[in-house]
C-alpha cells in the first residue's frame, strides 16, 4: 500500500465508523509505507552518498572514503613487497563501474643503506601501473629511495603515482602546520599530489606496500593515506 | 511518544471495543513530535539536506570567490599583509583535507607619482591557512618542508601575469606588458574556460592541504617588492572544499 494522498474515508455525522474502516486507517500509516525522521540520519545519508568511510561489516552502505593516519616510525626488511606493522592501508573500498580511485599519501622514509628501498601503491594483492616512459604496455610502478635515501626524505603521491625527495639535507616532517599533501619540489615529480586509479568495479584494499634489497630496513613514519572514489553514474 | 508504528495499534473485529482512548493512541502514532517518527516535506529542503551532509553552511565545507575589478583591490607591501582572497570559516574535521583551485590574473603597475623607471620589482604569490603561510615539500631546501610561495620578477614598469592551482602548490605565468593597469591578457574565467588550465602549463590541479581540525580562513595573498609599485588581482576564481574521512 503506498503512503496515503487523501482521507481514507471522509465520515459525516450519522454515518458509519466500523471496525474495518479503523484497520484500514492504521493500515494507510504504518512503517512499511512512511519512513522515519531517522531515515534522514546524517550518517546514514552520507554513507549512501558517498561521503563517508563506515564499512558495511559494522552497519554501514558502503566505504567511499578511508584513511590512515600514523606518525609512529616502523620498519621493514623484506624483498617482496608488504604491508608495514601499521598498515597503510584502507579496507573494503567499494567502486562502482566506471568509477575512479583517488588518493593521496605522505610521509617520511629513509633506509638503512641508500638506494635499497622501495615503495608501490597496491589494490588488493595487484601493484598499480604506469604506462611508461616512451608508451607501451602499463608496467608496474614503484618509487625507489635514492641516493640520499639514508637519510630522512618525504614520499608523497604526484599525478604519476609516488614520488620521493632525494635531498642531501633530511626531511623534517611536522604534522601539526598547514602544508600541501603530496607534490612539491621534488625532481622527476608529477603535477599535484592526488593520484587518481582507474580500476574494474568491485571492492579493494588500497594500501602503501615496501620493500627492501640486500636485508636492509626501511623505516617509515608520518603516513597520512587518505582514499575516496567518485562514481560517474 | 512511541517510534514510528511497524504494525497496526490495535486490530479490530465486529465485536471488539473501539473508544475514544483508542482513537486518541492511533493519532498519536501518526503525528510529529520529533526525531523517530514521521518527517514532513521540509526536511527535505534542498538547504536543510546539503548542509546535513556536509555540504554548504552552516559548517563551510565549500567556499568560493568570483572577483572581478582590479583598481579595487591592489597591494603595495612588501609583506604579506594584505587582505587577498578568502573564503572565510572553513571547517576541517579531524584527519580532513582542504582541496583548492584557483586561477586569477596579476599584474603590476607603478603607483602614479613613484618612482620611474624602477624595474625589476618582485612580485610573490602564497597561500594561507588560518593565516599562516602553507608550506611544501623542497628537496632542495634544508628540512625540505618550506614555506611556499611563488616569484617573479619583472623587469619593467608594468606587467602581467597569471596565477592558477598546480597540485605542488602555485604556479605563475608571465604574460604581455600593458600600460593601463588594466588586463589586457585574459579574462581567465571567460564561461567555457577550462578552469586554471593553459597550453602554458600541464600542471594544473587542485592543491592539497593537510591542517589540523579547525575552523580557518582560506587565502591566497601576495606582496611586492617596492612600495611605488601595486600588484592588481583580477580575475580571481577560488574553489575551496573539504573532504572528511570520517
Amino acid at each position: 500500500m503506498a503512503w496515503a494522498t487523501s482521507r481514507y474515508k471522509t465520515f459525516v455525522s450519522g454515518g458509519s465508523f466500523t471496525p474495518a474502516d479503523a484497520n484500514a486507517i492504521q493500515d494507510q500509516y504504518v512503517r512499511a509505507t512512511g519512513i522515519l525522521h531517522d531515515d534522514l540520519d546524517k550518517t546514514s545519508v552520507a554513507e549512501i552518498l558517498g561521503l563517508t568511510q563506515t564499512a558495511a561489516s559494522s552497519g554501514g552502505v558502503a566505504v567511499r572514503r578511508g584513511k590512515n593516519t600514523t606518525n609512529a616510525a616502523e620498519t621493514r626488511s623484506n624483498a617482496a613487497f608488504g604491508l608495514l606493522a601499521t598498515p597503510d592501508r584502507v579496507q573494503n573500498v567499494v567502486l562502482p563501474t566506471d568509477g575512479l580511485i583517488y588518493i593521496t599519501f605522505h610521509a617520511s622514509w629513509h633506509s638503512s643503506a641508500a638506494s635499497t628501498a622501495a615503495a608501490a601503491i597496491f589494490l588488493g594483492s595487484n601493484q598499480v601501473k604506469l604506462v611508461p616512459t616512451g608508451g607501451g604496455a602499463p608496467a608496474v610502478h614503484q618509487v625507489s629511495i635514492g641516493t640520499n635515501g639514508a637519510s630522512e626524505q618525504a614520499l608523497v603521491t604526484t599525478t604519476n603515482g609516488l614520488a620521493t625527495s632525494n635531498g642531501a639535507s633530511a626531511y623534517v616532517p611536522d604534522n601539526a602546520i598547514a602544508q600541501i599533501q603530496g607534490g612539491g619540489v621534488i625532481s622527476g615529480c608529477g603535477a599535484g599530489g592526488i593520484c587518481v586509479i582507474y580500476a574494474a568495479a568491485g571492492t579493494y584494499d588500497v594500501s602503501i606496500q615496501f620493500l627492501t634489497t640486500g636485508g636492509n630496513t626501511v623505516t617509515v613514519a608520518n603516513r597520512r593515506l587518505r582514499v575516496w572514489t567518485q562514481g560517474f553514474g | 511518544m512511541a517510534a514510528w508504528p511497524a504494525a497496526r495499534y490495535a486490530t479490530y473485529g465486529a465485536a471488539g471495543a473501539f473508544t475514544v482512548a483508542d482513537l486518541n493512541a492511533i493519532q498519536d502514532q501518526v503525528v510529529r513530535a520529533g526525531p523517530g517518527l514521521g518527517i514532513r516535506s521540509d526536511d527535505f529542503d534542498r538547504n536543510t539536506i546539503a548542509a546535513i551532509v556536509g555540504l554548504s553552511d552552516p559548517l563551510v565545507r565549500y567556499g568560493k570567490i568570483n572577483a572581478n575589478g582590479s583598481p579595487q583591490r591592489f597591494h603595495n607591501s612588501a609583506s604579506y599583509t594584505g587582505v587577498g582572497d578568502k573564503v572565510v570559516g572553513v571547517v576541517v574535521p579531524t584527519d580532513g583535507l582542504i582541496l583548492v583551485e584557483y586561477t586569477a590574473s596579476l599584474a603590476h603597475g607603478y603607483i602614479p607619482g613613484g618612482a620611474l623607471p624602477h624595474p625589476n620589482v618582485t612580485l610573490s604569490v602564497a597561500l594561507f591557512v588560518g593565516g599562516v603561510q602553507v608550506k611544501r615539500v623542497d628537496e632542495s631546501q634544508a628540512g625540505q618542508l618550506v614555506n611556499h610561495e611563488i616569484v617573479q620578477v619583472y623587469t619593467d614598469n608594468n606587467g602581467i601575469g597569471w596565477v592558477w592551482s598546480a597540485g605542488s602548490g602555485l604556479a605563475w605565468q608571465i604574460g604581455d606588458d600593458f600600460s593601463d593597469g588594466s588586463s589586457s591578457w585574459g579574462p581567465f574565467a571567460a564561461s567555457g574556460t577550462i578552469f586554471s588550465g593553459s597550453s602554458l602549463s600541464s600542471e594544473a590541479a587542485p592543491m592539497v592541504v593537510q591542517v589540523p581540525a579547525g575552523t580557518y580562513d582560506v587565502e591566497i595573498k601576495c606582496k611586492v617588492s617596492d612600495a611605488n609599485f601595486r600588484v592588481f588581482m583580477d580575475w580571481s576564481r577560488m574553489r575551496v572544499k573539504v573532504i572528511s574521512f570520517g
